[in-house]
């Protein structure tokens, strides 16, 4: 382990605390994007096949 | 100033730049306070390396609270008024304040263990955060398994407010019962205890967590704003069709 994360015997709990944080956050940042995305396309394409009936 | 910000366009208008700005903000505020948090403050005198830790529980926890209050205070509005964008607010909400109330359990565990000797102890502070984690959790629930949306609006909303009794209660166990948890540090009568070169990175890494959450949160009241209109376009497609074949059926005696 690089010498900068050696926090001595309290070392592990400190790196699971900051890793579960950035884990957990960043699924949820990305959960939130793609549903973002995805709502934002299927309208898009929705708005689309309502502008061209035929299609 | 509600019924102004109850207007979908007028959301959609200022959550075009709002969105943006949250999340730059909550991006810029919070890597640097847990790069500071982990290797510029000072180590604590009683509590070690293990003060660390205090930049990543602190903000779930402080801000997993704050998402409750957001939640009732949105349940009651869409309660009252019917307001559809309050409810979309509750409703994205609750997972957001889920997933701080589980990241500050989590991170609580892990500085309870080098501390107290112990993950888990059923102290009143602890307790009535996992209350909350519940109270969460139930609110998602409900709102996912009524198929009613005017039903589950309501229904959620009750529970929304009623869940909210529990917050003075997390606030102030520590000073109503004598608690293993340790009494405000932050937010007390006569200002922070928190010395002045540890304070910084911790009042940056609440404020990113808030600005995380506001961004959070307008993505996903987004999303469904544009699921709704998806669900309605299909719906007056479906009657379009549904009246296009009507005549048909009427002069096919066979149909």
């Amino acid at each position: 382990m690089p010498e900068f994360l050696d926090f001595g015997k309290n070392t592990v709990f400190i790196l699971a605390c900051y890793s579960a944080s950035l884990l957990v956050i960043s699924g949820l940042v990305i959960a939130i994007i793609r549903r973002r995305v995805e709502a934002a396309r299927k309208l898009l394409q929705l708005e689309k096949t309502q502008e061209s009936p035929k299609s | 100033m509600l019924s102004y910000f109850a207007n979908p366009v007028r959301f959609q208008n200022l959550s075009k730049w709002m969105v943006p700005i949250l999340g730059l903000a909550a991006l810029g505020l919070i890597l640097p306070a847990w790069i500071m948090g982990l290797f510029v403050v000072p180590v604590d005198y009683q509590q070690g390396e293990a003060f660390r830790i205090i930049y990543v529980h602190v903000p779930a926890v402080i801000v997993s609270s704050a998402v409750y209050g957001f939640l009732a205070a949105a349940s009651f509005v869409s309660f009252v008024w019917r307001h559809s964008l309050a409810d979309s607010a509750a409703r994205a909400a609750a997972p957001i304040g889920a997933a701080f109330t589980f990241l500050g359990l989590l991170t609580g565990a892990l500085w309870g263990k080098p501390m107290w000797g112990a993950y888990w102890v059923w102290d009143a502070r602890l307790t009535s955060t996992l209350v909350m984690f519940f109270l969460f959790i139930g609110y998602i629930t409900i709102r996912n398994t009524i198929r009613d949306e005017n039903a589950s609006a309501r229904i959620g909303a009750i529970a929304a407010m009623a869940g909210a009794v529990n917050l003075p209660i997390i606030k102030f166990s520590v000073d109503w019962w004598s608690s293993l948890h340790q009494p405000a540090s932050l937010m007390r009568a006569g200002g922070s205890g928190i010395d002045g070169s540890m304070l910084p990175p911790l009042l940056m890494a609440i404020t990113g967590y808030l600005c995380l959450f506001g961004w959070l949160v307008l993505l996903s009241m987004l999303s469904e704003l544009d699921e709704r209109r998806a669900r309605a376009l299909i719906q007056r497609k479906s009657g379009r069709k549904a009246s296009t074949a009507s005549p048909q059926m009427e002069g096919n005696p066979d149909a």
